[in-house]
């Protein structure tokens, strides 16, 4: 066996230019192969985060035909009686916050924007002291300009790339139109409320950055005539606490008429559109390791059919077929190992950056929605698995795709490789 | 030591059949130095492959020994290649990556022999065939005649009952090709190994001891000299 490594070693390095241009392709895809996993997985694992902390909580309270209505978020399905819900909430050791989420045009002027026009928003009233045990809107590192707003005043904070898009300044006016809540016979009917923007946030969700006003919840409840109720009430699990298991727990304490969704229920769009996202991307990093593949194909060929006479000469001096077989096979093999380590070690050490750094997205993710829930940098992970799955990928099918060629070079008659028929 | 009766080889060429031996009965004695002459397309390379196991035939009997090869299998005939024929090609057919020692070592390698057996072998061979110190060139960085030196020294590092070869000065020049054919020669007097070979050069005609002269598939001589 030593003699068959030694004689694949040496074959190896007998075409270096060619042994290294096909092991850098094979790394070149695992490289991409480890990568692209990595920040697909990141992006995911982030974006699911930051779709927890901005918008969604580990899970919300409402009403089924509230869950129904998700997308366009009227009031006539609400929770009637928050504090009681909170209540039960809190005593399976989650927190809870109250919100009130309704579709609503935003009505804009010259007065205070360089341009008057109009364009739809979600108003988003919050309860300002519960609202930080569930989301993670209203803190130092979101706010870009001013201040949150106030209990008891017509004030809002809106998102950056909103306030980009008009051009709305802190201290800029303008009018919410917005249909308060229907109730039996009564349809309700258009509000309209002047606010002020008193603070610029932007999040890790370029959902909030781009559509959200956030207006104080006492203020929602009275322009739009909500008589203390809300729309949800989001919640957030004690840390390790599973979501089925709360989830059990707390359809046995709620009220008839209320449910517990997980962000996964309320997010399956968006899970639905990231998922077939990554597929695409495995399609494309599959067809980057097949390039590989088929560039080592083509090695081995060549080199075969460059070697006939010497396999021929081999076969001659009673070279079994096996042992010739293990000779080209230990030679893919010696290819797949230089590919596999130089495409795992660069894979590693580019995504070194990627963990530690990310790559900012910010001027893509602004004009286009991708669909993930990252305004900003998209970070890596360390996914072992991929690591050790591309290195024994680099390995293997080299061997595999190296089996036809070595195949066809023994189906040759000794005297026809001898003398090059 | 080898028996040849009515040995018969065709091949299908296109639509034709080529008759490539019609009927070759000889019989060559251990230690013998045989050429087989004969213009392009008579057979006599057909014939060597035969004898050397790496052709089939399509009817009579070859015995090398009390071995019939028409009967063997494939797997069988590579291990008696393996252990009682060396070969000698007109292009030498060494392997470009490995040393003149490591080329010499191949066949002993392939009977699965330790190194300290190999060493003083190969050693051993190489002085003979007067490549003593180049044993660390690869073929490239040696002559034509120093690698068919190579070559002749592989055929013989393993002591072949029989060795076949292909036109072994053919590549060479005329003085060249002379040297080559008195290492040969020596090898064969000194180790008493049969050498059956093929060629048209009328100089390796006269050194050989015994002619066999083919003419479209048949022996039409067959000479034996002193």
């Amino acid at each position: 066996m030593l003699f068959l490594i030694n004689l694949a070693w040496k074959n190896l390095t007998r075409h270096k230019r060619r042994t290294i241009i096909t092991s850098i392709a094979l790394a070149f895809g695992l490289m991409l192969f480890i990568i692209m996993d990595s920040l697909l997985i990141g992006a995911l694992e982030q974006s699911n985060i930051n779709l927890i902390d901005s918008e969604t909580g580990d899970g919300k309270i409402l009403t089924p035909m509230a869950f129904e209505d998700l997308k366009f978020m009227p009031l006539s399905n609400r929770v009637k009686n928050p504090s009681e819900i909170i209540s039960i909430v809190e005593s399976l050791g989650a927190k809870a916050s109250k919100r009130v989420n309704v579709s609503a045009e935003m009505i804009y002027t010259e007065d205070y924007f360089p341009k008057a026009g109009a364009t739809p928003i979600l108003l988003t009233g919050v309860d300002l002291e519960s609202d930080n045990n569930v989301f993670k809107i209203f803190n130092e590192k979101s706010l870009v300009d001013g201040r949150f707003m106030s209990k008891g005043s017509d004030e809002v904070v809106i998102g950056s790339w909103l306030a980009e898009d008009i051009g709305a300044k802190v201290g800029s006016v303008f009018t919410l139109a917005v249909k308060t809540a229907a109730d039996g016979d009564d349809p309700g009917y258009f509000q309209t409320i002047d606010v002020e923007v008193v603070g610029i946030i932007n999040v890790s969700s370029p959902m909030v950055n781009r559509r959200v006003v956030y207006y104080p919840l006492d203020m929602a409840d009275f322009n739009l005539e909500l008589n203390d109720s809300v729309t949800e009430v989001a919640v957030r699990l004690p840390l390790g606490e599973k979501l089925e298991n709360f989830n059990t727990k707390v359809e046995e304490l709620l009220p008839e008429g209320y449910e517990f969704y997980t962000w996964r229920e309320i997010g399956a769009d968006y899970l639905a559109l990231t998922e077939a996202k990554s597929g695409g991307s495995s399609i494309i990093i599959f067809l980057v390791i097949i390039i590989a593949l088929v560039g080592i194909t083509n090695t081995m060929l060549m080199t075969i059919n460059e070697r006939q006479q010497e396999l021929g000469m081999m076969r001659a001096l009673g070279m079994s077929d096996s042992n010739i077989r293990k000779a080209f096979i230990l030679e893919a093999a010696g290819i797949g190992f230089i590919g596999s380590v130089v495409g795992v070690l660069l894979g590693c050490l580019l995504n070194i950056p990627m963990v530690n750094t990310g790559i900012n997205f910010g001027p893509y993710l602004r004009d286009a929605d991708m669909g993930y829930r990252i305004s900003t940098y998209m970070y890596g992970i360390w996914n072992i698995k991929t690591i050790f799955s591309a290195f024994f990928l680099g390995l293997v099918i080299p061997v595999i795709v190296g089996i036809y060629p070595t195949k066809r070079a023994i189906q040759k008659s000794i005297p026809d490789c001898i003398y090059g028929r | 030591m080898i028996k040849i009766k009515n040995l018969v080889k065709n091949y299908q060429s296109g639509a034709n059949v080529v008759h490539a031996l019609k009927g070759i009965s000889v019989d060559i004695d251990s230690g013998e130095f045989t050429a087989i002459a004969g213009p392009s397309g008579s057979g006599k390379t057909t014939m060597l492959n035969i004898i050397g196991c790496i052709d089939s035939l399509d009817n009579g009997t070859v015995l090398i020994g009390d071995k019939d090869i028409g009967t063997m299998q494939k797997l069988e005939k590579s291990y008696f290649r393996r252990e009682n024929l060396g070969f000698i090609f007109q292009s030498y057919n060494l392997i470009p990556v490995l040393t003149a020692y490591e080329n010499v070592a191949f066949p002993l390698n392939l009977l699965g022999l330790p190194e300290k057996e190999i060493k003083p072998r190969v050693m051993q061979i190489l002085k003979e065939v007067g490549l003593e110190g180049m044993e660390d060139r690869i073929p490239s960085k040696l002559s034509g005649g120093q690698q068919q030196r190579v070559s002749i020294a592989r055929a013989l590092v393993k002591n072949p009952q029989l060795v076949l070869a292909d036109e072994p000065t053919a590549n060479l020049d005329s003085n060249t090709g002379r040297e080559i054919l008195d290492l040969m020669l020596e090898m064969n007097r000194k180790h008493k190994t049969t050498f059956i070979f093929s060629t048209h050069d009328q100089m390796v005609m006269e050194c050989a001891k015994r002619l066999l002269y083919l003419h479209d598939g048949e022996v039409i001589r067959d000479e034996r000299r002193e």
